[in-house]
């Protein structure tokens, strides 16, 4: 047994420093932090794949430290999985931030790396093609960093560069769900090759958040997944109260479990439906729109808003329930399983819906884990991996429900294990009815100006995409010193490229969809 | 006047109102309708993006592949009409020698089976 | 000329402009019936503001069109691409030339009726390669493209489907074809061939689930992508033309036409096509497109063959109806 299947962190940090003499490790909130020199990292992060099994690497990132003179770069690895985690952390000179690239050991460091010297202006030597990938060629500077500030030349217009391309498929396309853009070359209508291009709709949330009160950033983080808004409530505030150490109250995580099933049945019926609008299927869109404004009525009783909530405060809710909620909900899980046989009547047994998504799009589980890929896309590959069952937060130990998985990971199996999941969900929802009290408080006691110690903490939940995570510094002051958030979307989008090539064009958007990516989650 | 000369005056003359008709609706639109031309206007669609490299390109051969063997097959299929319209008239041997026939394309769209050309690359 | 021969074109006129305001009306018609059927089938209710029961929507919409801009991207082969859908309605126009609602209502009694249908709808085929190549925009060609090997695809198939009933019927004039059913729709002794030519058709006038041309969700609107105003009405027209001509010729060739019982014959025609249509838009509803590979291979692997076969079954049949002594 390696040491980190112990969970022990004394065996852990035992274990590293026989391997690393010297090396730096701490605990914080739970998770394993080790301090790397640049010129050890590699070795380091090798050491935690290879002998420990943190084969995914959640999410790469940076902090800028002026004051210190330097750069934090962030690698957070997950085992997949059977979860475990750890944190590996580099200092970096702010002169002449330099890191080897880790693009030959996980697949998603490419973009996550173009991300942090795209953000952070750091080089990754051996990256195979380091370039911006959020704001453009030509933009001035590295937002993320302190000193940083909005330059005259912004207000210029992106600058095309000269390529050799074929056929461009969006950004304004029916099909790219958001704004997206391939470039795709083609040879009649086989896909060579084939570049997506992002950041179309990069509102530099990361940076805007930094000058945001802990309270203040609720709403902005509605808008990174905007079909899965309670959720992304969920990671920010999870992280916050474990920053600052509050406790929710029972009540509260109750209905927060309730919202959050609610949002992954409406988020999976868009999915769904666009899904079939997508391989020419016009009608069942419109069914799973017809219940996904129930649960918008749903939505609406507990919070006033249908789309996005803003329900969540830190430490616990911003409203209760109305009482005319619970006659309501258990009406809804009574219809819900007769829609949902409905909507595979329409697709599932399809012959045409069958040969448009069998086989097409295959991607392994081995391939998905190495590229940061997470929620149904990677479960769809045969990977019972749900952070929901791998590192349990808020109730959901305390449910019965089954982690659905796929086993050959093609489009068909993507879409199947949404539906299944939906199915899921249902089974939670009523669990959690039924056991949620009826009185008590849903927010616990916070002070109105927030001052969380000095700190780092990590967050993470299942969103219907997949692994959405809060990284936030505090250095004690009012607003957060770096805020980072992992998005699904962002990792599996990275790996299309290679699910399509040699694929036809309708392949193109028959895999895109299967993957559900949302654009504002991408690009932040 | 035989009824086929008949027949096929009606028919250019149906010819003829149809193309009026077309033109008319056209003409008409052109009347009623608003023309303010701009360059962004009148540049071609690409996802909102100018659009790069070649667009009337050579196009793949496969599909030509397929335009042959329609050609072919159509050809061949022209030539059963006149046997089917007298099918009913003719004796046994025509119907033999047209099986011989059908056998003969069922033979030629299996070899065309086998060389791949039926597969869309 | 002979003397006879201005009554013959003045007559011809008249027909042919009643037939024309015919087809004007049944196809706003069937535009309106197609969004009512999909809206009851898609769980929402469909146009019902303009005129009654929303009856008038596309009048309105078609007045609409009339008005709208007229683009000519600055690119295209103009010649062409004001060409392309002249062609493609005046194809679709044809079919009606020669579809009987009676016994002496035709506008043309043509001798080869049925092989002039065949010639026509492939003269579609040439308009849409047009407007895909003349747009000069990448997803028009894509989608004249996939309109062209559709089409090739699918006519084998649709013309040797046609010949089982040119064999039993002894004729290719449409108004014979039908005179011959009154011993028996021609649908039950050629069940296969019904089905070869109503799937063949469909794929020749691009209606879903063959709609692979104009295949929004990846072509955006394929080889109609640049079009706009009337000159995309008429693309427009000559899709919903074609549902008609379709229909109104399957009734014609396998349903026995205008033959039935105590109704006027064109009623009998209307009926039947309009059960056709029907099952189309019931067929758009619920379908999905398949893959241009696929569709390709469905065609000359599958319905190529099976036709061929219902040649063989027809002749047989002819012979297994002498032998009874019915024909």
């Amino acid at each position: 047994m390696t040491p980190a299947a112990t969970r022990d962190a004394g065996a852990k940090r035992e274990a590293l420093a026989g391997a690393f003499p010297g090396l730096a490790a701490a605990e914080e909130h739970g998770v394993l932090v080790v301090d790397a020199p640049p010129g050890q990292a590699q070795d380091v992060l090798g050491y935690l794949k290879e002998a420990w099994g943190l084969n995914q690497l959640t999410d790469l990132t940076a902090v800028d430290y002026p004051e210190r003179r330097s750069f934090a770069v962030v690698y957070r690895l997950s085992r997949v999985p059977e979860y475990d985690t750890a944190v590996v952390k580099v200092s970096l000179p702010r002169a002449h931030p330099e890191l080897p690239s880790a693009a030959g050991r996980w697949a998603n460091a490419d973009w996550l790396e173009r991300e942090v010297f795209d953000l952070f202006g750091v080089n990754f030597p051996g990256h195979p093609h380091l370039r911006r990938i959020l704001t453009w060629e030509g933009f001035p500077g590295h937002p993320l960093r302190k000193d940083w500030e909005v330059a005259a030349e912004l207000s210029e217009g992106i600058e095309e560069r000269e390529e050799e391309l074929t056929i461009n498929v969006g950004p304004q396309h029916p099909s790219t769900h958001g704004v997206f853009r391939f470039k795709v070359r083609l040879d009649g209508e086989t896909i060579v090759e084939l570049d997506p291009v992002i950041g179309y709709v990069h509102r530099g949330m990361e940076k805007l958040l930094e000058s945001r009160a802990w309270h203040q950033i609720i709403p902005y983080t509605d808008r990174f997944d905007y079909l899965a808004s309670m959720f992304n409530n969920q990671a920010y505030v999870m992280a916050v109260e474990r920053l600052a150490g509050i406790e929710v109250p029972e009540r509260a995580e109750y209905l927060r479990v309730i919202a959050c099933e609610l949002n992954r049945i409406a988020s999976h019926l868009v999915a769904i439906g666009a899904y079939g609008l997508d391989v020419g299927a016009l009608t069942p869109i419109l069914y799973t729109f017809r219940e996904r404004e129930k649960i918008y009525d749903l939505m609406e009783m507990l919070c006033g808003a249908r789309m996005l909530y803003s329900y969540f405060r830190i430490g616990g809710l911003g409203y209760d329930v109305p009482e005319a909620f619970w006659d309501r909900l258990p009406a809804f899980l009574a219809e819900m399983p007769r829609r949902i046989d409905e909507y595979e009547e329409l697709l599932t047994g399809n012959e045409i819906f069958l040969a448009r998504t069998r086989g097409v799009g295959v991607l392994t589980g081995g391939h998905a884990i190495d590229h940061g890929v997470t929620g149904p896309n990677l479960r769809a590959s045969g990977v019972p991996y749900d952070l929901r069952r791998a590192d349990p937060y808020s109730l959901y130990s305390a449910f019965d429900f089954e982690v659905v998985t796929g086993e050959r990971g093609d489009s068909y199996e993507r879409y199947l294990v949404r539906v299944r999941e939906m199915r899921e969900s249902l089974k939670i929802l009523e669990q959690a009815a039924r056991a949620c009290p009826r009185e008590g408080p849903v927010l616990a006691k916070v002070p109105k100006i927030l001052k969380p110690p000095p700190g780092e903490v990590y967050a993470h939940v299942e969103s219907p995409r997949g692994e959405v995570g809060c990284y936030l510094v505090s250095d004690g002051r009012p607003q957060p010193y770096r805020f980072r958030w992992r998005s699904p979307s962002f990792n599996h989008l990275s790996v299309l490229r290679e699910l399509v090539k040699g694929a036809k064009v309708a392949d193109l958007i028959a895999v895109f969809g299967s993957i559900d990516v949302i654009g504002a989650e991408v690009d932040r | 006047m035989t009824p086929d000369a008949v027949a096929y005056v009606r028919l250019g003359v149906f010819m003829f109102w149809t193309v009026l008709f077309t033109l008319a609706a056209l003409v008409m639109a052109r009347l009623l309708r608003r023309n303010r031309p701009n360059p962004v206007k009148l540049s071609t669609y690409e996802s909102g993006l100018v659009t790069r490299g070649e667009t009337w390109v050579r196009f793949k051969t496969s599909y030509y592949l397929y335009a042959l063997a329609f050609v072919i097959f159509d050809l061949e299929t022209l030539f059963l009409y006149p046997w089917a319209v007298a099918f009913r008239r003719l004796g046994g041997f025509a119907a033999w020698e047209a099986l011989l026939f059908v056998v003969t394309l069922l033979l030629g769209l299996g070899y065309a089976w086998r060389e791949g050309a039926l597969e869309w690359k | 000329m002979p003397a006879g021969w201005p009554r013959v074109i003045l007559y011809a006129s008249l027909a042919s402009l009643v037939v024309l305001g015919l087809v004007s009306g049944i196809v706003l018609f069937l535009v309106y019936l197609e969004r009512r059927v999909l809206g009851r089938l898609q769980a929402r209710i469909g146009p019902n503001r303009v005129g009654p029961w929303g009856l008038l929507q596309t009048t309105a919409d078609a007045l609409k069109l009339l008005t709208k801009e007229d683009i000519v991207p600055a690119e295209a082969d103009r010649i062409l691409f004001v060409l392309a859908p002249l062609v493609v309605f005046f194809g679709a126009a044809m079919a009606f030339a020669v579809v009987p609602a009676g016994p002496r209502l035709v506008l043309v009694d043509l001798g080869v009726g049925v092989l002039f249908v065949v010639g026509m709808g492939s003269l579609a085929m040439l308009g849409y390669l047009m407007a895909g190549w003349a747009s000069h925009s990448k997803y028009s060609l894509l989608g004249g493209m996939r309109a062209v090997a559709q089409l090739v695809s699918y006519e084998l198939p649709l013309t040797l489907a046609l010949l089982g009933v040119v064999i039993l019927s002894g004729s290719l004039a449409a108004t014979r074809i039908v005179e011959v059913q009154r011993h028996g729709w021609f649908i039950l002794l050629q069940p296969l061939g019904f089905f070869i030519y109503f799937t063949a058709g469909l794929a020749e006038i691009n209606r879903s689930p063959f709609d692979l041309p104009e295949g929004e969700s990846e072509l955006v609107g394929g080889y109609h992508t640049e079009y706009s105003g009337m000159r995309w009405a008429l693309f427009f027209l000559a899709e919903y033309a074609g549902v008609f001509s379709l229909s109104a010729l399957a009734a014609t060739l396998y349903l026995g036409g205008w033959l039935g019982p105590w109704l006027p014959g064109p009623v009998w025609l209307l009926l039947k096509t309009f059960a056709l249509v029907f099952a189309i838009i019931w067929l758009r509803g619920t379908w999905l497109r398949p893959r241009l590979d696929q569709l390709l291979s469905f065609s000359w692997k599958f319905l190529l063959p099976l036709s061929l076969v219902n040649l063989a079954f027809t002749a047989a049949e002819v012979y297994f109806l002498r032998w009874l002594g019915v024909a």
